[in-house]
């Protein structure tokens, strides 16, 4: 059998650290590869059959739920639509569904995991630890779960054709009036990764990269021997929205970079076009650790590039201790900054307006808007850092990683 | 004049320790925030059309024609 040893018969599984199947039973160790194809056609005609219609199960939570025999002890395997391996609930052993490999939609490359579990959960302990903010009891987290998940993505080449008009502020003598610049042209991207799950989020997804391609090797079914996996879900539409998405930030970033003769650019107007060259289009199982943990009752789940170890989270914080901390170096700097204006100010401006200069009100302006730009910039970073904690808990990338047997 | 000095010095106080704290928050919590880079996929843009100075007007109607609006999805999807 694939998934057994061929010393022992004891279950087989992919260490990352070292790139072998091992045996843990008696320690064997084989190449991923040593098994032929075929051993796997014996496989590949196991039906998945769906739990309503085994069971006549009509309730909504048993829909996308199909049953899988499980090759090594017989038990029933459930699985969701899209998944090709999980663990038996009842023996532990990995359960390949080689059919939905053979059948449906084989991937043509693999990136195998790199780091094992106990790599990626230092990874993210050594993240914790350094963040100041971070309450204790999250810095000292017992994982919930946590699962290596190959995650399917296709590997894009696309030629864009864009056309933008950027709006910008040009200084003439004391004014300022507003320029436009139009820039039109073609930008190709190549290897560029869009995920193949419709349960993942994309903005989850684009902040694992980057994964090094170059480690990809052709797909096989061994390398997914102690890890869950998933097959694509998603359409060639949704593929080229998701491309389009991309592409047209990269191509109005790359403009506004391309105008120098203005300040305070934004882009104006803009027109896009992406073409995906899907002759060439790859797809590749990319690895992925999933670590969940509670806190205060919200199911947290933290993503690590399962290649690379880099860390994706946004992680609750100690908000006692930010507003307190802010508020003293608030006061702290408004005493500093009173002394400065109060001797500063009657140089500035005349309240009788009778020496007043325009300068100095001029001045004042400037404060003003100073002010109100520092607010807004610090509003602005403390909502993107809850936009991340949304998206730790949010209940799809909780379920892409939890809602699984084993 | 010291009301004022004190608002403006509550504004600036409370404005830059929020930036501070701001830019902390985001180094301390917000982990691995970055998606990939452009410049691992692209070189960059060829430009065939790059004008300055353009009026109100020719920026509305900037670009029109160079886009065209056929589809490229493969058959059968």
């Amino acid at each position: 059998m694939i998934n057994r040893c061929r010393n022992c018969t004891g279950q087989l599984v992919f260490d990352p650290g070292k790139q072998m199947l091992i045996c843990d039973n008696c320690g064997g160790t084989f190449a991923p590869g040593d098994y032929g194809v075929t051993e796997k056609e014996l496989l590949w005609d196991t039906k998945v059959e769906s739990l309503s219609d085994i069971y006549g199960l009509e309730a909504p939570e048993y829909i996308d739920r199909y049953v899988y025999i499980c090759k090594s002890c017989g038990g029933e395997v459930i699985i969701n639509g899209t998944e090709v391996s999980t663990r038996c609930l009842y023996c532990g052993n990995t359960a390949v569904v080689f059919s939905r490999i053979a059948k449906q939609k084989r991937p043509g490359y693999i990136l195998p995991f790199k780091l094992t579990a106990d790599e990626a959960l230092g990874a993210v302990r050594e993240q914790f630890g350094k963040g100041f903010f971070i309450p204790k009891s999250i810095r000292n987290f017992k994982p919930d779960e946590v699962r290596g998940i190959y995650i399917p993505y296709w590997i894009v080449n696309c030629r864009h054709k864009g056309s933008v008009v950027v709006s910008g502020s040009v200084r003439s003598g004391r004014r300022t009036r507003t320029e436009y610049f139009g820039r039109a042209g073609v930008m190709n991207i190549t290897g560029l990764p869009l995920d193949g799950s419709r349960m993942l989020s994309d903005e989850s997804s684009s902040r694992l990269e980057p994964y090094n391609l170059y480690d990809l090797t052709s797909f096989n079914e061994e390398y997914l021997l102690g890890f869950y996996s998933n097959i694509s879900d998603v359409t060639y539409g949704n593929l080229k929205s998701a491309a389009s998405k991309r592409a047209d930030e990269y191509f109005d970033e790359l403009v506004l970079r391309n105008v120098h003769e203005a300040s305070s650019i934004r882009i104006h107007s803009e027109q896009h076009r992406t073409d995906i060259d899907y002759k060439h289009l790859k797809y590749a199982m990319l690895p992925a650790w999933f670590i969940t943990y509670t806190h205060k009752g919200t199911h947290n789940t933290v993503v690590v590039n399962g290649q690379t170890g880099k860390v994706v989270c946004g992680v609750p914080w100690d908000k006692r201790l930010f507003f307190l901390l802010m508020t003293a170096a608030g006061l702290l700097l408004t005493g500093l900054f009173f002394l400065i204006f109060r001797n500063l100010l009657p140089l500035l401006i005349d309240f009788n307006f009778e020496k007043s200069t325009v300068a100095g009100i001029e001045i004042l302006a400037v404060i003003a808007a100073g002010t109100a730009a520092l607010f807004s910039c610090g509003i602005a970073r403390i909502r993107k850092v809850m936009s991340s904690i949304d998206l730790t808990q949010d209940v799809s990338i909780f379920n892409f990683a939890g809602r699984r047997q084993g | 004049m010291d009301i004022l000095a004190l608002i403006i010095s509550l504004g600036l106080g409370f404005g830059v320790s929020l930036l501070i704290f701001s830019s902390l928050l985001i180094r301390s919590n917000d982990i691995g925030n970055a998606a990939g880079s452009k410049s691992q996929y692209t070189f960059g843009i060829d430009y065939e059309i790059r004008r300055n100075n353009l009026s109100r007007g020719e920026a509305d109607s900037f670009g029109s024609g160079y886009i065209s609006e056929e589809e490229n999805l493969p058959t059968g999807v």
